[in-house]
C-alpha cells in the first residue's frame, strides 16, 4: 500500500486556496473552490478533491480556465437563468448558480439554470446538498455526448461517445443527512479510475473495456485507448443521453457534428407543494423505514443515498483526510513552482471556520 | 403457443366497447382504449389490453370510478394539484399532462402532482405527448415503505419499493421523439405478467425467490419472491427518488414511513433555446450516437424511443399479436358484458 499523509480539512483548504491565489485566482473564488474540493474529500469522494489541483493549474496556464472570471447572466425570468460561466472556475460558478436558483425558486416554485462555457465543476453532490439544505429538491446534470466525445460507450456500441455524465439529486430531510444521489452514469466515474491508478489497485469487474473492446480491470488499459460502460445497461445509457439533452437547453449543441453538451441545474421549492417541515419528517421516516430493512446475505446494513457521505464527513472531520503520497508530492511541486509553502503554519483561523461541527 | 393477431383499429374499438359496456362514458373509454392500444403498438404489451380484465374487475368492485372526472385542487402559474377522484388514471394523467404543457408554454415550467389516479398505464404515453408538443416531459410514479413493495432496496432482504417507473420525453421534431420509459426495477411488474401468461422464464439477474436466491422462474417469483432494482445502488437511488418526488403531492405518512405519488414536470424548450434549432440538434445528436459501430453481439446501436417507434410501424402493418391466455380472458370479459369479440386478422 502506498504511503499516505494525514491532513486536517482546514489544512487542505489552506493548501488549495493558497495555490489557487498564487496562480492568479481571485481570493473569494479561491476560497469557494478550496472549500468545495475539501468537501469532496470529507464526503469520501477523493476523486473530486485536491487530486484535481494540478490539472486546474494546467488549465490556468493553458488559458482555458480563467481564474478571475465571474459568471454573467445572459437571460433571466422569474424561474429560469441562463448563465455564461466565461470559462471561470466551475465550482465557483455552480455554487453561485445554485444559490441564485434556490433564491428564485423560493418565489417562483422552481428555477432552472442552463450554463455554458463552464469548466470542471467538481463534485455535483455539493450543489444538490446546497439545495436540499435550503428546503429544495435539487437536480444537477453535466452531460457531454457525440462522436468521440468521451470514453463511455452507448449500450451495444463499441466506441466511446459520452463523458461520464454525472447526475446529482438532493432532497431535504431537515437534518444533517440529506438524501443525496450523486453518481456518474458510467459504471464508475473517471476520477475513480484515476484514484485506482494513483493507488496502484485494480478496478471492479464490469466497468471498463480495453482498446480491443474486451473487459478489463486494469486502470492502465483504460488510459491506453479503453472505454467505460454505462451503468445498468440500456437504462443508465438512456440517462447518460438525458444529461446531454438537458445540457443542450443552454444552446450548447452543434447540428453539424451532432454534439450536445451542457450543465443544467434545477431547484424546486418543496414549500410550493406541501409544507416543508412536514415533508421533511415524511422523508426522514420513509428513509429510516427503508434503512431498517433486514440486510441481504453479504451486507451489514441497508443504506440510503447520502449516508455514505454524511458518515464519511463526520469521521474525516474528526480523524483527518488521508492523501496518497503521489498526490501530496504533486501538490508540493505545484506550491514550489508558485513559490509558496504547504506547511501547516499556512492555516488561518478563518480556514477552520469552514469545517466546524455540522450545523 | 397459440396466438391471435388483431388489427390495431379493431382491437381499439373492442376495448372501447368493453369499457362503455362497463359504464365508462364514451370520451373516457376513447382515451383509455387509445392509450392501451398505443402501448401494444409501442411493443409494451405489459401495459396494453392485458390489463383490461383487471380494470373491469376494479370497476365492479369500486376501485375505479369509470365516470369520474379529475378535479383541480390547487393551481398556480407553474403548478397543478389534481385529484383523480379514483377515475381512470389514463384519463386523469392525459388531462394533467395537457394542462401542464399548456401552462409551461406561458410559465416555462409546470409541475403537476396527482392523487387518487389509479393505474395510469404506460408512462411513455405522457412523456411522448410532452415531446410532441415541443416540451421536455418527466413523469414518475411510485413509492415504498418497509415491507411495502416487491423491489428490494440495494443490500436488503425485504421488498420495500414499487417498480417506480420514470418516463422522459424530449422533442425531435419528427415522429421519433427521444423517449425514456422504464421501471427502476430490473423489469416492470407487467413483464412478469407477460412471462407468466406466456409460460416463459424471466431474464437472469432480475428476481429472487422468497429466500433471496436468484431465479428465473415466474412461479418462484410469484410465490413471495422479490424484484431487484436495476443498476445496483444507482437504480435503487432513483427508485427512492421517485417515491420522494411523488411525496410532493402530500402523499406520505410519517407514522408508517410510507411515501409515494405521481409527479409530472413539463419544461418548454422554447423558454430556453429556440425549439426548431434544438430539435435539429437533438436529431443530429441521436443520429450520431446511433451511428456508433455496434459491439460484438449487437446488430446496431439504438436510442431511447427507437424500440417503440419501430414496433409501432411494424404492428400498424402486421397487426397486434395477443397470446392465447390473454385472448381467453378478453373473450370471457366480452361474453360477460355482451360485447362482440374483436375479429382477428
Amino acid at each position: 500500500m502506498e504511503k499516505t499523509h494525514l491532513l486536517q480539512a482546514p489544512h487542505l483548504h489552506a493548501i488549495a486556496r493558497n495555490i489557487f491565489v498564487a496562480a492568479g485566482t481571485t481570493r473569494h473564488i479561491a476560497e469557494d473552490v478550496a472549500e468545495i474540493l475539501v468537501n469532496a474529500h470529507l464526503a469520501g469522494h477523493d476523486s473530486h478533491g485536491l487530486l484535481r489541483v494540478p490539472a486546474y493549474l494546467r488549465g490556468i496556464d493553458a488559458g482555458h480556465l480563467k481564474p478571475a472570471a465571474e459568471p454573467k447572466i445572459l437571460a433571466e425570468t422569474p424561474n429560469t437563468l441562463r448563465i455564461d460561466a466565461q470559462h471561470g472556475f466551475g465550482h465557483y460558478v455552480s455554487r453561485w448558480s445554485i444559490h441564485r436558483a434556490i433564491e428564485k425558486a423560493k418565489s417562483a416554485v422552481s428555477c432552472s439554470v442552463s450554463i455554458s462555457n463552464i469548466g470542471h465543476i467538481g463534485r455535483l453532490g455539493e450543489y444538490a446538498e446546497a439545495a436540499a439544505r435550503a428546503g429544495c429538491i435539487g437536480l444537477i446534470t453535466v452531460g457531454t455526448g457525440g462522436k468521440g466525445a468521451g470514453p463511455t460507450v452507448p449500450y451495444g456500441g463499441s466506441q466511446g461517445t459520452f463523458s461520464t455524465n454525472p447526475i446529482a439529486l438532493g432532497v431535504p430531510t431537515g437534518d444533517d443527512s440529506p438524501f443525496i444521489v450523486d453518481y456518474a452514469t458510467s459504471v464508475i466515474a473517471e476520477g475513480k479510475i484515476q484514484v485506482a491508478r494513483s493507488k496502484g489497485i485494480d478496478l471492479p469487474e464490469g466497468c471498463i473495456l480495453d482498446k480491443n473492446g474486451q473487459p478489463s480491470i486494469k486502470p492502465a488499459d483504460f488510459y491506453d485507448g479503453g472505454a467505460l460502460l454505462a451503468f445498468g445497461k440500456h437504462k443508465g445509457y438512456a440517462l447518460a443521453m438525458f444529461t446531454c439533452l438537458l445540457g443542450g437547453l443552454a444552446g450548447t449543441f452543434d447540428v453539424e457534428s451532432g454534439r450536445m453538451n451542457g450543465t443544467f441545474m434545477q431547484a424546486i421549492d418543496v414549500n410550493a407543494f406541501t409544507p416543508v417541515e412536514e415533508y421533511q419528517k415524511g422523508v426522514r421516516a420513509f428513509l429510516d423505514g427503508i434503512k431498517s430493512t433486514p440486510p441481504a446475505q453479504g451486507f451489514d446494513e441497508v443504506l440510503v443515498p447520502g449516508d455514505f457521505e454524511s458518515r464519511s464527513r463526520e469521521q474525516r472531520l474528526k480523524e483527518g483526510i488521508e492523501i496518497p503520497d503521489t498526490i501530496y508530492n504533486q501538490l508540493q511541486e505545484c506550491a514550489e513552482k508558485l513559490g509558496i509553502s504547504i506547511g501547516e503554519d499556512t492555516v488561518k483561523d478563518d480556514d477552520k471556520a469552514h469545517y466546524g461541527p455540522l450545523s | 403457443m397459440k396466438r391471435h393477431i388483431f388489427k390495431a383499429a379493431d382491437l381499439q374499438k373492442f376495448t372501447n366497447d368493453l369499457f362503455v359496456a362497463a359504464g365508462t362514458p364514451q370520451h373516457i373509454a376513447d382515451t383509455v382504449a387509445e392509450i392501451l392500444i398505443k402501448a401494444n403498438l409501442a411493443g409494451h404489451d405489459s401495459h396494453g389490453v392485458l390489463r383490461i380484465p383487471a380494470y373491469l374487475e376494479a370497476i365492479e368492485n369500486g376501485g375505479i370510478q369509470p365516470a369520474a372526472e379529475p378535479t383541480v385542487l390547487r393551481e398556480t402559474e407553474n403548478t397543478l394539484h389534481i385529484d383523480g377522484e379514483k377515475g381512470f388514471g389514463h384519463h386523469t394523467t392525459r388531462y394533467a399532462i395537457r394542462r401542464a404543457i399548456e401552462k409551461a408554454k406561458s410559465g416555462r415550467t409546470c409541475f403537476a402532482t396527482l392523487i387518487r389516479t389509479g393505474h395510469i398505464g404506460r408512462l411513455g404515453e405522457y412523456g411522448q405527448e410532452a415531446a410532441e408538443s415541443g416540451c421536455i416531459g418527466i413523469i414518475t410514479v411510485g413509492g415504498g415503505s418497509k415491507g411495502g413493495g416487491r423491489i428490494l432496496p440495494f443490500g436488503g432482504a425485504l421488498g420495500t419499493l414499487g417498480t417506480n417507473p420514470i418516463s422522459i420525453g424530449i422533442p425531435t421534431g419528427d415522429n421519433r421523439p427521444f423517449l425514456i420509459d422504464f421501471a427502476t426495477s430490473m423489469i416492470a411488474n407487467g413483464k412478469t405478467y407477460v412471462a407468466t401468461s406466456e409460460n416463459r422464464d424471466l431474464p437472469e439477474g432480475c428476481v429472487v425467490d422468497k429466500h433471496g436466491n436468484p431465479t428465473v422462474k415466474t412461479a418462484e417469483y410469484n410465490d413471495g419472491g422479490n424484484l431487484l432494482a436495476f443498476g445496483r445502488h444507482k437504480g435503487y437511488a432513483l427508485s427512492l427518488y421517485v417515491a420522494l418526488i411523488g411525496g410532493l403531492a402530500g402523499t406520505f405518512n410519517i407514522a408508517s414511513g410510507q411515501m409515494s405519488g405521481l409527479h409530472i414536470q413539463v419544461i418548454d424548450v422554447n423558454a430556453f433555446t429556440p425549439l426548431e434549432e434544438y430539435q435539429k440538434g437533438v436529431r443530429a445528436f441521436l443520429d450520431t450516437i446511433k451511428a456508433t459501430p455496434p459491439a460484438p453481439g449487437f446488430d446496431e446501436v439504438l436510442v431511447p424511443g427507437d424500440f417503440e417507434a419501430n414496433s409501432r410501424a411494424h404492428r400498424l402493418t402486421n397487426g397486434i399479436d395477443i397470446p392465447d391466455t390473454i385472448y381467453q380472458q378478453l373473450q370471457e370479459s366480452a361474453e360477460k358484458l355482451d360485447v362482440p369479440m374483436a375479429q382477428t386478422q
